[in-house]
């Protein structure tokens, strides 16, 4: 445990069986996490296809992905909470959050997979999955945006036992990660099968290498990000790819709902990663706080520097209850099968935790850089990385900030009245 | 194989805080499985692993206990038997009851940290082993070779290794070169609560319980800074850097 512990006796408890989980990750992440982050991101900003294939295998090997999918398609057998759990340590070990979202996107959408697609796909890329040895994460932004999931571009035309898919996605994490990694991987995408807006688009599992051999009709461009450097974003066209009709996920002209219940359950993960980072970042206040002194003064004596870091705390202990709110409710769904609990009620709970987790991180980022003065400013210290990952999350990745202030008024306000 | 292997919960030493003003520790902490208790049940497991056989794990502690067990079943230990209640906690009661438990069934080995991270007194295999009375191999850093009932291993002399081989039933308290521990996945903590864990009473035991010596105080040390600033050029530097240390050591 660091300098920040976790607050006593509140409404987030855990039980024997988390707790004691959360203290295998942190185990882990002290072991294989925590000394690399840095050289890991250094590196890979250099040269994104640097990836760090071993740490890779070896969170496989540990069970870090795939922790809420099914034993009988290799998962881990857990829960949702149980990921939340581990994707905040893993973000507190490498706060450039690359690592966690890694293995953030390699729970959600497999599990989305999961509750969607047919046993034979399930059966074919979870296990590679869960032992690190594929990639399978979301491949929906086109060119023209990302928040406009209903607009995409990409159709995909039924010709016998196959779809051919003519399209292109941008922004796309897991690029680079599916042409290195041993068996491949692909995506939970989406095509257009029907006509125009949100009934029209189905679901696919795209797979752009499998077995170690690269499909045909994939074309992939690597991006050069700012920040979260571990893990690769780029972009691919498809040209006359083809698709067994197996890998639909769900039934034609669905797929936007079922994205959309991914998209909540893989936010849930994502504000966790920010959640874990913050409290690095808070650890990284208080040693500076409780050894810096300036004027003859401890620098934490002005008040226009605790009370800052009052309010971002507080804000953290906020961002973590919505994000614990939101996996327990998400295991009422979809892990108990809970009748009273329907998807939908994910929505908001989901939207806070999204809106909250890396805003709080991103704040609080720049006034710990604030506080170190110009150190923090040199790449000598790491505190920039953990501000440059956690931002990709406030840009927009994984639901753009303002879409979940939307769905927030949406479902509270009424839709009808936001017309 | 039937091997045992004794672990003890401590407090989780890096939440300890202390009370600056008294310098006593702030105990109400999670507690924990000492690391040294992993490499035992660690090399427990390898050598299962390689001959067969069951590993137990056994411990004396709190009535957190239940709880912290679960950490030894994760790691892959088969069952558990434990005391798990409020008692006089000390080196000698703890050795009574482990032995007790120890005598009840025919352990081949019989394997310990060698010492633990709270009070690193490391005497708990050698007073296990007099109660038992078999023999003992201490500050193992290798277990070399088990074969037709007897054991090998390599201690850690600290300025030499000595290799020594006794009959089995034998204790083997291991040092944490021994091996580095698995760190249980998911699966195997979900597994850990379906494993038997025997919960024997005191009083089942009958054991007598003593109290030869009570702590009278435990307090952070106060360690004052000296706070010497050393200043000049380089050389000078090193030279007052060389008394210091002449002078300290």
């Amino acid at each position: 445990m660091g300098v920040i512990d976790f607050p006593k006796n509140t409404v987030l408890t855990f039980s024997d069986e988390e707790e004691l989980f959360r203290e295998s990750v942190k185990e882990f992440c002290e072991r294989y996490i925590a000394p690399n982050w840095i050289e890991i991101d250094k590196k890979a900003e250099k040269s994104p296809m640097e990836i760090p294939l071993d740490l890779i295998r070896k969170m496989g090997e540990q069970g870090l992905f795939c922790i809420p999918c099914s034993e009988e398609y290799g998962g881990q057998g857990g829960t949702y909470t149980m990921a939340t759990i581990a994707i905040e340590e893993v973000a507190y070990a490498d706060p450039s959050v690359a690592l966690a979202v890694y293995a953030l996107l390699n729970i959600g959408w497999p599990f989305a997979l999961e509750l969607f697609g047919n046993e034979e796909v399930c059966q074919e890329i979870i296990p590679q999955v869960a032992k690190g040895k594929a990639f399978f994460g979301i491949a929906s932004t086109e060119p023209q945006g990302g928040s406009d999931v209903a607009g995409i571009k990409t159709r995909a035309e039924r010709k016998g036992d196959v779809y051919v898919i003519n399209g292109e996605k941008t922004f796309i994490s897991g690029v680079g990660e599916v042409q290195k990694l041993e068996w491949g991987g692909g995506w939970f995408t989406l095509a257009r099968t029907g006509g125009e807006g949100h009934r029209g688009i189905s679901a696919f599992a795209l797979l752009a290498r499998k077995n170690g051999k690269l499909a045909e009709g994939w074309e992939p461009t690597i991006y050069e990000d700012i920040g979260r450097h571990g893990l690769t974003t780029g972009g691919f066209k498809l040209t006359d790819f083809e698709v067994d009709s197996k890998y639909l996920i769900g039934e034609e002209n669905k797929g936007f709902y079922h994205v959309m219940e991914g998209f909540n359950l893989a936010r849930i993960v994502v504000a966790s990663a920010t959640v874990g980072a913050t409290r690095w970042l808070l650890e990284q206040a208080v040693e500076w706080f409780r050894t810096r002194k300036l004027f003859g003064r401890s620098i934490a004596s002005f008040q226009g520097v605790s009370f800052k870091f009052s309010e971002l705390y507080a804000r953290w202990e906020a961002a973590r209850y919505f994000v614990y709110r939101a996996s327990r409710l998400a295991d009422k769904i979809y892990i108990e099968k809970d009748p009273l609990y329907k998807p939908k009620d994910l929505n908001v709970p989901v939207a806070l935790a999204k809106n909250y987790g890396p805003e709080t991180c991103v704040d609080l980022a720049e006034e710990v850089m604030k506080w170190y003065g110009a150190y923090a400013y040199t790449k000598e210290s790491p505190i920039f990385r953990a501000w440059l990952g956690p931002f990709s999350y406030v840009i927009g990745a994984e639901g753009a900030q303002n879409i979940m202030r939307l769905i927030i008024a949406r479902d509270i306000i009424g839709r009808e009245y936001l017309r | 194989m039937k091997i045992a292997v004794c672990v003890k919960e401590i407090y989780n030493l890096e939440q300890v805080k202390i009370i600056r003003e008294t310098r006593e520790p702030i105990l109400d902490v999670p507690k924990k499985l000492d690391d040294l208790s992993k490499n035992a049940i660690e090399e427990a497991l390898r050598i299962r692993e390689k001959h067969g056989g069951e590993v137990v794990a056994i411990s004396a502690g709190s009535k957190d206990l239940k709880k912290t067990i679960k950490e030894a079943l994760a790691m892959g230990a088969d069952r558990a038997i434990i005391v798990s209640e409020d008692f006089q906690s000390n080196a000698e009661n703890t050795a009574l009851i482990l032995s007790k438990i120890l005598s009840k069934e025919n352990f081949d080995l019989i394997l310990f940290g060698d010492a633990s991270s709270d009070e690193y007194s490391a005497q708990m295999a050698p007073r296990v082993a007099e109660l038992l009375r078999i023999p003992q191999i201490t500050y193992v850093r290798e277990i070399k070779e088990i074969s037709d009932g007897k054991i090998v291993c390599i201690r850690d002399m600290d300025y030499y290794y000595e290799t020594v081989e006794s009959n089995l039933p034998c204790v083997v308290s291991v040092t944490n070169e021994i091996n580095e521990p698995r760190i249980p996945a998911l699966k195997d903590i979900l597994k850990a609560s379906k494993k038997p864990v025997d919960v024997v009473s005191l009083s089942d035991l009958k054991v007598e319980l003593v109290n030869p010596y009570q702590i009278l105080e435990n307090l952070a040390p106060e360690i004052d800074r000296k706070q010497e600033v050393i200043q000049g050029d380089l050389k000078e530097v090193v030279k007052q850097i060389v008394e210091v240390i002449r002078r300290e050591i």
